[in-house]
């Protein structure tokens, strides 16, 4: 995956004004993703992203339509209703229960930034995508209105946004976009998914440099050092339980995900708790000798997901730290797969 | 994929215009509609085409709630057809949900074109519920089209429980136990025919049934459940449950999980939710975190049985900081009776009842609360001065719960309403009323007269002050030979499940010398029908008529269940005789099936039982169902008659379209009224006790909702208490007045709990080995998706809870090497049941949990137990132990319903009351059911879902609890304080325990 979307302006190079327009416009931008994230798009949304370059192509496979909104909501409710929940606890936390201690953590920064989530916005928890994009957005707008006033004060208001950015959105976000992106079946949600990644790691890398260098200690849920990999040669449970924790695997996998599997293996699978699903999984697989296929893919999964890591931290090398132990989760799952795997084909020998 | 910068910024300007323009145009409208209701919408969600409006809906168009003049003739598109837009005609027909015990409204969509019910959905004109539901009402029409329901009346044709059957008719039931019935009446055998019910689900058919047959027959749930809620509450005010005003109250003290499960969940639910959003704090006390919990401003996890403790600290609170409604407990509290009484030697003051108040309480510390209950003193006190603030304002609810699991439940109501006592929230808005004033029961016609039996079975001597039949205990009695049963009708009542030690209730429902005939009552198969004699299908909650009424909130209204088909056929024009006609197979209704049994026992008229089964309408011809309820609604409702009159209905008409009336609405502190001007003139105030007596005869209320009655003496009835010189109606209880002082417990052997206190539970920390993996067991939370045995024919709710495991806090799973769903070995007292862990901070340290509600089981892989629910058992019985495996959990099944192939959950849960022995609390006879047990890992023998039983040690313990029970009889040879409630009350004579005759 490459980019371009590291091309950003700073205020010494760049007219007074014209950087304070350039400051709303990301606000504005953060803002149009939190509404996508927040709500089904309705008719309005869907002219103006019909108009613009970057989504027309991605709303191509809907213009044969008459009216193509009842198929975005099915989507928007398929991806983030289903599969893959839009809050950074379900990423970070190895709970993975809603209104975690990560939630609180949020809760509390926008507390101290003055940000208050709209209360009528029934998202039921402080971290979901949409609110933390819309307190990012309050963020630049504050710096926005600061430009022409202060540059000292403007520069300490870039560093909270920046700070915010590493805390919470950017070291979760890139890895919930590569999810939404992996798991949509429509072509909107998928270049919204892999915008939204891409955004978030470009926003953090050019709010950097007005910041301190960043370093593990400003990435939220810092990593541990070293997984313990002895769990897949342990129980079914206890793999199915690091597997679909995105803290301990690296990345998300889906309900969606696990029914393509499964379909793919023809091994029946009902839509229940991920880690259910995914016993249920490597049970059938075992009883019908289909195992090793199934390792496989999910070895590829967690390669897939290390190979776009390495991308990024090529693209953005000044916010590695955020992408690094993501990378470095996926590579480890995908080594212990392999041992399982290899395990695996010496039982059955 | 490449993005550009460039572009992605362009879009953001545009994006940001566009929600500009929309903040404009939303606060334009906002100032337009400056006179109606103010909705906010920030600028930053304001949708670009945002448009709020209320209006009513258009044909086919979805709506909150359908307006109840368009119920007879309701349009929504099908769903199926989407995206066709294919209408579909419907009748709406308002019922009562019969899962749990709130009576909901519900709305039955019944297709005009197939009479099929499409589904169920909230009654909006509902008083109590008013339109919402949790998932169990919508989950009737599983329950109507359930393809594992029973549609035929079977009859044994093996041994029983060897689960041999063939069907039978109705016909033959009816002569059979007609038979049965009669001959046991006219040989005066009237305690050996029993009616025992689980849910009754309806107010005073049964008892005008049992009591024209001249019975004391009646047994219930009672005792497993609220019988320490009930001595507690009654103890003090005469009624023996609350009833909360949370909508109004300011602060809300639950000792229950209310927002969930508990009595009146969803009525209950969204006024405690209406309340918080008005301000309300909510403190709740469970030593497990229940979603209710969860959403408290306090969680105070008590150690189970240490409840009572705190409610009495925080008293002391009140108290000390004089935070408490000294004229409210100076007017309304016996206080002056306990002085005479007690302390003669005390000047006969208020003053020095304060300073008695302090003296009694003194050992009630904060500090002290904190080491029995492991919460903080400081949250204790905090929580005190709160209810202090909130003062008439304070609502509080224990229901089960804590009283229901401990030895001395009931001291735990007794402290929990004392807080309402001090802070004089009784029957305020925003306070706890007492039920009798929130309830409504109309009258029947032609009352039969009370009977002049009394039933040991059920009403034994040596629990004189229970609340209410000791039937929990009937197996125990059986095998005792205290008594056998002729005739046993079961309904809606599962005890072989539901019932502490039920492998007892299976040796003796397998007993024909004990029990003659069985016949079992209910709409599927449980574990119990399996041992009847004749299972007899009888409809669901959308099947049957019956009226109903709850103290939802503080208001008293009538529900009216019906047979929704029914209802439909007969708006279209087809006439019904029976409700049977419209019911699928052959499911009776029962009130139908008691007319026509007492018709056949009393064919002639002989023994007097007839006259009550003949219509009011037609002299001499047997009543219907119709005219049952047509003549209640005429006579016994007031306000009825001439709201259906506006309508142009009548009363009946009005109640089949509405399926409710409101009686009467914002119903606070009745007992303040004065009394009736007539009385009045002719009363005699005693000068000591204030008690006022009248020779004038009191007339019978219209609401015949159950109250103590106090007996009438040479001085009159007593009709009211003299308040500072005033006379008013006051409180059911023999002082008049709210009972802090229980001369009653007294007289009948308690002198050391007259007045509040605590009980030491059976599961007390002194008594836990928690060296070796000792515990307490909290068995008896619900689900809020499930109700006890009877939603194991709904899909949806098996869909969404079907595990039960064990509930360990980290710190215990740590210490003994558990993991969840690790498999653990939980030993009771009499055997053992092996169950999974579920390691969670949601229990305190050295308490387990377990939910009752799984651990459903069949015996034959086809019939006898709901597939949905159960899972395949066998059962071993050696010589005195018994042993439950479970072979195979839930599978999938052909039926004809597609969804039973489609079943994914493997897990039935684990039955783990039948390792319960039973536990009689020696004053109110609830069932303590909290356990002591002992924990092990499962060894290589233990199978998930075994459960291990040693009856004869099982009635040892039966033996040891009994000897603790203080027996009867009380003052003047009676069997139980005559101005208790108890249910199915006989007659006067009854009571006294007959003389030996030389």
């Amino acid at each position: 995956m490459s980019s371009s979307l590291q091309a950003h302006p700073s205020p010494a190079s760049d007219a007074p004004i014209g950087w304070a327009s350039l400051l709303f416009a990301r606000a504005g931008l953060y803002r149009l993703l939190a509404r996508l994230y927040l709500e089904e798009v309705d008719v309005a949304w869907l002219g103006l992203l019909r108009e613009h370059p970057m989504f027309a192509p991605a709303l191509a496979d809907l213009a044969a339509l008459e009216d193509p909104l009842p198929k975005l909501r099915a989507e928007y409710a398929r991806v983030f209703l289903l599969n893959v929940p839009p809050y950074e606890a379900v990423y970070v936390d190895e709970d993975m229960m809603l209104n975690a201690s990560c939630t609180q953590a949020v809760a509390q920064s926008y507390a101290d930034l003055d940000f208050q989530p709209n209360p009528i916005r029934a998202v039921g928890a402080a971290d979901h995508i949409g609110l933390e994009l819309e307190c990012m957005a309050q963020l630049l707008e504050q710096a926005a209105e600061l430009v022409p006033s202060s540059e000292d004060r403007l520069a300490t208001q870039l560093q909270i946004a920046q700070r915010f950015l590493s805390d919470h959105l950017a070291s979760w976000g890139p890895i919930f976009g590569l999810a939404v992106a992996h798991d949509a079946r429509l072509a909107f949600y998928r270049t919204l998914g892999e915008f939204t990644a891409e955004f978030l790691l470009a926003e953090l890398d050019a709010l950097t440099p007005h910041a301190a260098p960043l370093g593990h200690e400003h990435v939220g849920s810092p990593p541990p050092a070293n997984p313990d990999l002895r769990v897949f040669e342990g129980e079914f449970r206890d793999i199915a339980r690091y597997l679909v924790t995105p803290a301990l695997a690296g990345f998300y996998l889906s309900r969606e995900e696990m029914f393509r599997i499964g379909g793919h293996l023809q091994l029946p699978l009902a839509p229940v708790e991920r880690r259910v699903m995914l016993v249920q999984l490597l049970d059938q697989a075992a009883r019908y000798e289909v195992l090793d296929e199934l390792l496989a893919w999910l070895q590829r999964e967690a390669a897939r997901v290390a190979n776009t890591g390495r991308d990024w931290e090529h693209t953005y090398p000044g916010v590695a730290p955020v992408i690094e132990h993501w990378r470095r989760r996926a590579e480890a799952t995908a080594s212990g797969l392999a041992q399982m795997r290899r395990l695996a084909s010496r039982g059955v020998s | 994929m490449v993005f550009s910068m460039e572009a992605a910024l362009r879009l953001g300007a545009a994006a940001r215009s566009l929600f500009e323009s929309a903040a404009a145009q939303n606060s334009r409208a906002h100032l337009a509609r400056a006179d109606g209701p103010s909705i906010m919408v920030p600028k930053a969600l304001a949708s670009p085409l945002a448009e709020v409006e209320t209006r009513r809906p258009n044909v086919g168009e979805l709506a909150a709630f359908p307006p109840a003049d368009r119920w007879d003739d309701w349009v929504e598109y099908e769903a199926t057809a989407w995206p066709k837009r294919s209408a579909r005609p419907y009748m709406l027909v308002p019922t009562t949900c019969f899962n749990c015990e709130s009576a909901c409204g519900l709305l039955a969509y019944v297709d005009k074109e197939t009479l099929e019910i499409r589904k169920f959905e909230g009654n909006p004109v509902h008083p109590g519920s008013r339109g919402r539901t949790c998932a169990k009402g919508p989950a009737t029409l599983n329950q109507v089209y359930d393809p594992e329901r029973i549609l035929y009346p079977l009859k044994r044709s093996g041994p029983r429980g060897s689960g041999q059957w063939e069907r039978t008719t109705w016909g033959e039931v009816l002569d059979t136990f007609a038979a049965r019935i009669r001959g046991d009446l006219i040989e005066a055998r009237q305690t050996d025919v029993m009616y025992h019910v689980g849910r009754p689900g309806e107010d005073g058919y049964m008892e005008r049934v049992l009591q024209s047959w001249g019975l004391d027959g009646h047994n219930s749930h009672t005792n497993v459940c609220s019988s320490s809620g009930r001595l507690g509450y009654a103890t003090w005010m005469g009624a023996d449950r609350p009833s909360p005003d949370h909508e109004n109250a300011r602060f809300i003290l639950l000792i229950s999980a209310h927002l969930e499960s508990g009595h009146y969940f969803n009525p209950h639910a969204q006024r405690i939710m209406d309340g918080k959003k008005r301000g309300a704090k909510l403190a709740v006390m469970d030593p497990r975190l229940s979603n209710t919990a969860s959403m408290a401003d306090y969680w105070l996890p008590t150690y189970p049985g240490s409840e009572a403790v705190v409610c009495l600290a925080m008293a002391k609170v009140l108290v000390e900081e004089g935070l408490y409604d000294r004229e409210f407990v100076r007017q309304w509290v016996n206080w002056d009776q306990y002085l005479r009484e007690e302390h003669a030697e005390l000047p006969g003051n208020f003053e020095s009842f304060e300073a008695e108040l302090k003296r009694l309480y003194a050992e009630y510390t904060p500090e002290f609360a904190e080491q029995e209950s492991g919460v903080p003193a400081s949250t204790i006190v905090e929580v005190a001065r709160e209810i202090g603030r909130a003062g008439h304002a304070f609502s509080t609810h224990n229901w089960r719960a804590a009283a229901a699991g401990n030895v001395g439940g009931w001291q735990v109501a007794r402290a929990l309403f004392f807080l309402n006592v001090l802070t004089g929230s009784v029957g305020t808005p925003g306070g706890t009323s007492a039920n009798i004033w929130d309830k409504f029961v109309p009258r029947p016609f032609a009352e039969p007269p009370r009977q002049k039996v009394w039933n040991d079975l059920t009403w034994p001597a040596e629990y004189p002050l229970a609340f209410h039949e000791m039937s929990f205990l009937l197996p125990h009695f059986l095998k005792e030979g205290r008594g056998k049963l002729d005739v046993y009708f079961t309904r809606v009542y599962n005890p072989v499940w539901t019932n502490p030690d039920g492998f007892t209730w299976m040796e003796v429902l397998t007993d024909e010398s004990k029990i003659g005939l069985h016949a079992c009552l209910t709409p599927v198969w449980s574990e119990t029908a399996w041992f009847a004699d004749y299972v007899l299908p009888m409809g669901v909650g959308a099947e049957r008529h019956d009226t109903h009424s709850y103290e939802t909130h503080a208001s008293q209204w009538i529900g009216f269940r019906q047979p929704v088909r029914r209802v439909a056929l007969e708006k279209l024009g087809q006439p019904v005789k029976y409700t049977y006609e419209a019911n699928p197979g052959e499911v009776w209704e029962e009130n139908e099936f008691w007319i026509e049994l007492s018709w056949r026992i009393d064919a002639d008229g002989t023994l007097g039982i007839r006259k009550y089964y003949e219509s009011p309408y037609r002299p001499g011809e047997k009543v219907t169902v119709d005219e049952y309820y047509r003549w209640m609604f005429e006579h016994s409702v007031p306000g009825l008659p001439e709201a259906a009159a506006k309508e142009g209905l009548k009363p009946l008409e009005y109640m089949r379209k509405y399926g409710v009336f409101e009686v009467a609405k914002d119903v606070y502190r009745p007992f303040e009224q004065p009394i009736d001007p007539i009385i009045e003139e002719q009363c005699e105030i005693d000068p000591v006790t204030g008690r006022v007596w009248s020779h004038v005869p009191p007339q019978p209320p219209m609401n015949a909702v159950p109250r103590p009655v106090i007996a009438a003496t040479e001085r009159g009835s007593p009709v009211g208490v003299a308040v500072d010189g005033q006379a008013y109606v006051g409180f059911p209880t023999p002082s008049g007045k709210l009972e802090f002082y229980s001369r009653t417990l007294k007289d009948w052997g308690w002198p050391e709990y007259a007045t509040p206190g605590h009980v030491k539970s059976q599961v007390h920390p002194d008594e836990i080995d928690q060296a070796n993996a000792g515990f307490a067991l909290v068995p008896t939370f619900r689900l809020p998706t499930l109700i006890h045995t009877r939603s194991g024919n709904a899909k949806w709710l098996q869909e969404i809870s079907h595990s039960n495991p064990v509930w360990m806090h980290p710190k215990d799973a740590e210490r003994l090497g558990f993991r969840t769903d690790d498999l653990i070995v939980v030993h009771t007292e009499i055997g053992y049941f092996v169950g999974k862990v579920w390691v969670t901070e949601g229990i305190r340290p050295g308490v387990l949990a377990c939910s009752h509600h799984m651990g459903r089981w069949r015996l034959r892989e086809q019939t006898g137990g709901e597939r949905w629910s159960t899972g395949l058992a066998e059962l071993e019985h050696g010589d005195e132990a018994w042993r439950l495996q479970i072979r195979r959990g839930v599978e999938a099944f052909p039926s004809a319903d597609p969804d039973s192939e489609r079943i994914w959950w493997t897990d039935c849960g684990v039955h783990q009351n039948l390792t319960f022995p039973v536990q009689p609390d020696p004053v109110s006879g609830q069932h303590s059911w909290h356990q002591k047990v002992r924990v092990e890992h499962a060894g290589p023998n233990h199978r998930y879902g075994d459960v291990y039983v040693d009856t004869a040690k099982a009635h040892e313990v039966y033996r040891r609890w009994l000897a603790m029970a203080r027996p009867g009889p009380g003052p003047d040879g009676f069997r139980r304080p005559f101005w208790f409630l108890r249910p199915f009350r006989p007659d006067l004579s009854a009571y006294r325990i007959p003389q030996p005759t030389s």
